[in-house]
């Protein structure tokens, strides 16, 4: 099995590596709480934050946590992008096409994030569910849009029509053929949102909106831009996580793009924020 | 789509986008006990706020922008007048960026490699980036040259770190969608023809600007949008006062006119930008 197929079964877990050894670095080295402000030591190699925490392991922890919420966020979007494209792509839906073309105008005028930041302020609940909620809402318009796209190319396809003619249901028609076959779209696709997603998550805690205890890397921005002349290795490692993080989304991306040839490349896109 | 129906889809997005932001506004926490504190204790103290800074009937939001009013701020100041002079301080950024992105998307058709390469990866990458990634970096190097050298940063320095942080995501998905765009056309028969007829290399790349020009235009309401969210972190990050500062403000102090205004201000300015990048669109052809 080449490497390629290796990581196109595992991706999931490739996504999820970097939360587990996070994680594990975490709980090795936090253990009770050190000295705020502690110096490089062997225990703790880029020292401590204010809180007494080891900042490597923190903020590998933070990478990986970050990494496993964009992941929740961006399979539970698609997931209900995929039932409303298929529904849009049915025959006589029409007028619904035409509400989340409207929709998807609508939200895209403003930056995903800003809307994310105001339900994040006027919907009471654990922080989580409020993002990916918000988060959701706001891009399922434009991903039902794009995904309708796909799903409307490939009901013209030959063998789909054969699977019509041979008794198959939607539910069939859309699982055996339209996924598998829509993969060059989706995955590229997927890979954005889960970047859009990782954002959006660390643009809470950049403007301040966040507790400066918690597990995130915009905290850890902010935080280390705040103690940059005393404790530089806090901001310098959090830009460096982020430089890792996307570079590895873009090279999953590129992967995906020699998988599929056909337009599986991740197309240059913003994060759409 | 023509013009038309373009213009409908443009007041629809103003609308919607302002009308979902005020659904959201109305379930906003109470300002009162943001902004008075202790004093938010007292009911009379709350019933004054809530007299000033109560939240208007959508109604009477929409009859009140027509006239420009849009309501005033939790420190009493109008909307209008804040957002002004907010949007005074960041439009000679924004029109800067936008000419550096313009003028790379230019140099970028004339040169690009016939081939994708380093070019290509490194724009793809920094177009991929968070926009508040490159602000952050900014600060990490104004910071340690600071610390370095003991350099004053000047306000020359300060402005072109500055348009840099809001220029470079969206720029750099220009420059990658250019140069795949170039890549495309040099592969044309007019494109040939031009060589074939002993056009230089240049003139030829030249030519082909009108193509890219053309097939470049959906792409700067993407553009727009980018430098807008880039702009939202850059100047509180940049510690700059404009539209950026004025928009994190309104999040920040649950502020609802001032988050209504920044809405309304967002909305308009990009659903024009996109009924002018489709007049553009139209009005050019593509030279075959």
């Amino acid at each position: 099995m080449s490497k390629v197929e290796i990581l196109e079964r595992n991706v999931w877990v490739a996504l999820l590596l970097p939360l587990l050894a996070g994680l594990g670095l975490y709980l090795a080295f936090s253990g009770e709480a050190g000295m705020p402000w502690a110096s490089f030591s062997l225990r703790h190699p880029l020292g401590t934050d204010e809180f007494g925490r080891d900042v490597f392991a923190t903020i590998l922890a933070a990478t990986g946590l970050s990494l496993f919420k964009g992941v929740l966020v961006t399979s539970v979007t698609l997931a209900f992008s995929v039932i409303v494209a298929e529904v849009v792509t049915l025959p006589r839906t029409a007028s619904f096409a035409t509400v989340i073309r409207v929709g998807a105008s609508i939200v895209e005028s403003v930056p995903v994030v800003l809307w994310v930041f105001i339900a994040l302020i006027a919907v009471p609940g654990p922080r989580l569910v409020v993002v990916g909620l918000a988060f959701m809402v706001v891009v399922l318009p434009i991903a039902a849009h794009v995904l309708a796209g796909e799903f409307s190319r490939l009901r013209q396809a030959l063998y789909v029509e054969a699977a019509y003619l041979a008794g198959a249901g939607e539910l069939r028609v859309l699982a055996r053929y339209i996924l598998p076959n829509a993969k060059a779209v989706l995955m590229p696709f997927a890979l954005q949102v889960l970047g859009a997603a990782i954002a959006v998550d660390g643009a809470i805690g950049v403007i301040g909106l966040g507790n400066r205890s918690d597990l995130d890397l915009g905290i850890f921005l902010l935080r280390g831009k705040e103690s940059f002349f005393q404790h530089p290795q806090v901001l310098v490692l959090a830009l460096l996580m982020y430089l890792v993080v996307y570079g590895y989304l873009l090279w999953l991306g590129s992967v995906a793009g020699r998988r599929w040839p056909s337009g599986g490349k991740v197309e240059p896109e913003m994060t759409g924020l | 789509m023509d013009v038309r129906s373009a213009l409908v889809i443009t007041i629809l997005s103003i609308l919607g986008a302002h009308a979902l932001a005020y659904l959201l506004v109305g379930v906003l926490p109470d300002a009162a006990v943001i902004s008075l504190g202790l004093e938010s204790a007292r009911s009379e103290v709350v019933a004054a706020f809530h007299a000033d800074h109560g939240i208007r009937p959508y109604s009477q939001v929409i009859a009140d922008a027509a006239h420009l009013d849009l309501g005033t701020t939790l420190d009493g100041i109008p909307v209008s007048k804040e957002l002004g002079h907010a949007l005074a301080s960041s439009f000679p950024r924004l029109v800067i960026a936008g000419l550096a992105i313009v003028l790379a998307s230019v140099v970028t058709a004339i040169l690009a490699p016939a081939r994708s390469g380093a070019l290509d990866r490194a724009a793809s990458f920094l177009a991929f980036l968070p926009p508040y990634v490159m602000p952050f970096l900014g600060v990490l190097v104004v910071l340690s040259v600071q610390a370095a050298f003991g350099v004053v940063i000047t306000d020359g320095l300060s402005l072109l770190i500055t348009v840099t942080a809001i220029a470079i995501v969206p720029g750099a998905l220009i420059v990658a969608q250019t140069a795949s765009i170039t890549r495309r056309n040099l592969e044309s028969d007019f494109a040939r023809t031009l060589i074939a007829v002993g056009a230089p290399a240049l003139y030829q790349r030249v030519r082909l600007l009108h193509n890219v020009a053309a097939e470049i235009t959906p792409s700067l309401e993407k553009m727009f949008t980018g430098m807008m969210a880039a702009l939202l972190f850059a100047e509180p990050i940049l510690g700059l006062s404009g539209f950026g500062t004025a928009a994190v403000r309104a999040v920040r102090r649950s502020d609802p006119d001032l988050l209504l205004g920044v809405t309304l201000v967002l909305a308009g300015s990009v659903a024009v930008f996109r009924l002018f990048a489709l007049v553009v669109r139209r009005h050019y052809g593509l030279r075959l």
